[in-house]
């Protein structure tokens, strides 16, 4: 059995996580597969996983280990892994894993009882996205409700063209609520790249009467953690400058009480 | 005869992701060896992206995690060749993490193991990877690597660089920068330079020289003016101490003869809807004839009574002089020529059709034996305004073509509806889809996976 807080470091580091049983070791699912470290397993239920890869149960696919497990065939295991090959059949890369005897069967029935494996690995995913937003609360200058009334572009000016330029803006929040700082803020100003090329597709952008929670942080002084390196380097100086580059920087009204309850924490 | 092939293999037929701005890289001394990029990321996270590879021709493919770049990301622009007789493949990129400029190598496309690292660099835009092996002479087996990128590092605005290596094989290579730009610009060059080989030594490069510009990047109004594409070249694979000045322009003696001036174009910050979803932005294209070497098609991009049009001129003297336009497109984007081994020359592009709800995107090919009759190939056609963009570029900055021996091989980008209407000469697909009713399925076969931009490989033969 796994620590949990192995179950919550693996969960923290990887995007597949499943149940599967060992159909073979040493072999894989395609070819060109060196197999000394790999294994073919048979998924027999998907834990965790992006929508596209929802209806892999059934599938044998290869699972690469840093150092292979002395495991037979029939072996039941819960994987935590990234990918790696995706052709006539799919390879992952472990991040880990834990020798579970549960069957999946047992963990849909149990899927609510604390001891089921999934019910584990669903928890430490939830607590390690709180983990992140309470990081995200912590950096923050300050933290605020409130609702977009202005955006107008920044004087920010780029040091040349190019076709992936953040194009800064600068939307101004009327503040409702302040859940973190100074509680007399009523208006704050957050700068934010406008841009929809690849470079920013997943950095937030806002919209006037756009309603929300602003973990705003201030310039450089952030935390950069899980900010991309080309993000963090694009921040503009400036000593009020704020920015919400991380995803958990903006949340919806309705994690409202969340917030609110990792700020006390 | 054509082939068209939907390159998403059947294990990603829940994918939706825009996989935009392909290109292509065929091994000289495999073509059954094919590789491709695009902007796709690793479809299950960790720290590496994709890229497509084949080894059979193109008929199927699979996405090999190799390319050391935010996995989750993907890649920002990406490229790839292969060498010649050596088989490596080179990528060139901008890394998803931290944007720097980046130049990777495998010696085996095909394995699990992960690209070496051959160079980094921050600051710097659209890289452009061309590679060779010597075939003969004192240098024969080298392995010869070209990148054309925007340098913003250099100096006085001159940003039209070529990253080049003698000697790509060996396990450091060195790399070192040619500045390409010898005259003034507005503040520095635009982000297509774009270098050809041919097997002789002789090395072109085509930039566009930015000199003046209208309107704002950033309200999606500007435009440049008065721009020129200027043909840089070498003879000897970039060997000597001034490499890439051996072509000059009579009108002031400098290094770079300039093929097309007072040239205007958009350059966009992001899609326009009655653009069909895309940016503009310039382009080109060159191609170098492989029976000789002076046989030079440049493709590029202007306004012509306001209208976006691509032009096509031709040197038949190692890029001295140039000629009238011997092809011109309205409303296109995204040339890829390449010559084959007939002197046969071929382009690619991607052209607007109609207004409003009804326009189309349509990807062309067309090929000539003498750069006056064309012919006029429909790969492929889609409603420009489905699937909806979810990031710029739509379809991508560029596509790519290339040629071994007689064989065209080129990549696109474009939707993925599988009706076969929008595939006039046919097409495959791995992932699991309903011609008839015009649907994509997920992994289960049953459930209905939404239409996105995918990458298309396509064989004219």
């Amino acid at each position: 059995m796994a620590s949990k807080a192995n179950i919550k470091k693996y969960a923290a580091h990887s995007a597949f996580v499943f149940i599967g049983k060992i159909i073979k070791p040493r072999a894989a699912t395609m070819k060109e597969i060196i197999t000394d470290k790999t294994m073919v397993m048979e998924v027999m239920h998907v834990i965790n996983a992006p929508s596209a890869f929802a209806f892999i149960d059934g599938k044998q696919i290869t699972v690469r280990f840093k150092k292979l497990p002395a495991f037979r065939a029939g072996k039941i295991l819960t994987v935590f892994s990234n990918g790696w090959i995706f052709g006539d059949s799919i390879a992952v890369d472990a991040v880990g894993y834990t020798e579970e005897v549960e069957t999946p069967a047992k963990a849909k029935a149990a899927k609510a009882g604390k001891n089921s494996m999934e019910s584990m690995v669903q928890k430490a995913v939830t607590e390690n996205k709180e983990v992140n937003l309470k990081e995200r609360i912590d950096s923050a200058e300050i933290s605020v409700v409130g609702e977009v009334t202005k955006i107008k572009k920044s004087s920010v000016k780029p040091t040349h063209i190019s076709e992936h330029n953040p194009i800064w803006h600068e939307a101004t929040i009327k503040v409702d609520d302040v859940v973190k700082g100074n509680k007399d803020t009523k208006q704050v100003k957050v700068m934010f790249p406008a841009s929809d090329d690849i470079r920013w597709r997943k950095i937030n952008k806002y919209k006037p009467g756009q309603k929300g929670i602003w973990m705003l942080q201030k310039g450089k002084k952030q935390s950069p953690k899980g900010i991309s390196a080309k993000v963090f380097a694009a921040i503009p100086s400036g000593k009020e400058v704020f920015t919400t580059l991380h995803e958990n920087d903006f949340m919806p009204l309705d994690e409202l009480s969340k917030v609110k309850s990792l700020v006390n924490q | 005869m054509i082939k068209v092939v939907n390159m998403i293999p059947q294990t990603l037929s829940g994918e939706t992701n825009q996989d935009s701005e392909p290109n292509i890289a065929v091994n000289p001394a495999n073509p059954l060896q094919i590789a491709g990029s695009a902007f796709t990321p690793n479809p299950l996270g960790g720290v590496n992206a994709p890229i497509y590879i084949s080894t059979n021709g193109g008929n199927t493919w699979t996405l090999n995690s190799i390319v050391p770049s935010a996995g989750g990301l993907g890649t920002g622009d990406i490229t790839l060749k292969f060498t010649g007789s050596s088989s490596k493949l080179f990528t060139s990129i901008l890394d998803g993490t931290s944007s720097a400029f980046e130049i990777h190598r495998t010696t085996n496309f095909t394995s699990p193991a992960v690209m070496s690292l051959l160079k980094s660099r921050g600051n710097e835009d659209q890289p452009f990877v061309q590679a060779s092996t010597v075939a003969n002479g004192v240098d024969i087996g080298k392995d010869r690597v070209y990148v054309g990128v925007n340098d913003f590092n250099a100096a006085g605005g001159k940003t039209a660089t070529v990253e080049q290596t003698l000697s790509g094989g060996i396990a450091s290579p060195v790399f070192s920068s040619v500045r390409l730009e010898k005259r003034t610009t507005l503040g520095q060059d635009g982000p297509q330079i774009r270098p050809a080989i041919h097997s002789d030594g002789t090395i072109y490069a085509a930039y566009m020289r930015w000199r003046t510009s209208s309107g704002d990047f950033g309200a999606n109004s500007l435009v440049i003016t008065n721009a020129e594409v200027v043909v840089v070249r070498d003879d000897n694979w970039g060997k000597g101490a001034t490499p890439f000045t051996v072509l000059t322009d009579p009108s002031d003696g400098l290094s770079g003869r300039r093929a097309a001036t007072g040239l205007s174009f958009p350059f966009n910050s992001t899609g326009v809807t009655a653009q069909g979803q895309e940016r503009w932005g310039g382009d080109i294209s060159i191609a170098v004839d492989p029976r000789n070497s002076s046989v030079v098609y440049l493709a590029f991009s202007t306004l012509v009574a306001g209208v976006y049009t691509l032009k096509v001129i031709r040197s038949i003297n190692r890029g001295a002089t140039w000629s009238a336009s011997m092809i011109s497109v309205s409303k296109a984007k995204n040339p890829a020529l390449a010559i084959n081994g007939l002197g046969k020359i071929a382009l690619a592009y991607q052209q607007l059709r109609g207004t409003g709800a009804t326009q189309r995107w349509e990807t062309h090919f067309r090929d000539s034996l003498n750069g006056t009759v064309w012919t006029d190939t429909i790969l492929c056609t889609t409603l420009s305004q489905s699937p909806l963009r979810s990031f710029s570029p739509y379809l991508g900055d560029y596509i790519n073509m290339m040629s071994v021996g007689n064989i065209f091989y080129g990549i696109f980008s474009a939707s993925n509806l599988p009706d076969l209407a929008n595939f006039p000469n046919g097409v495959t697909y791995a992932r699991n889809h309903d011609f008839a009713a015009k649907k994509l399925f997920s992994l289960n076969g049953v459930t209905q996976v939404n239409p996105s931009i995918d990458p298309f490989f396509f064989k004219v033969t």
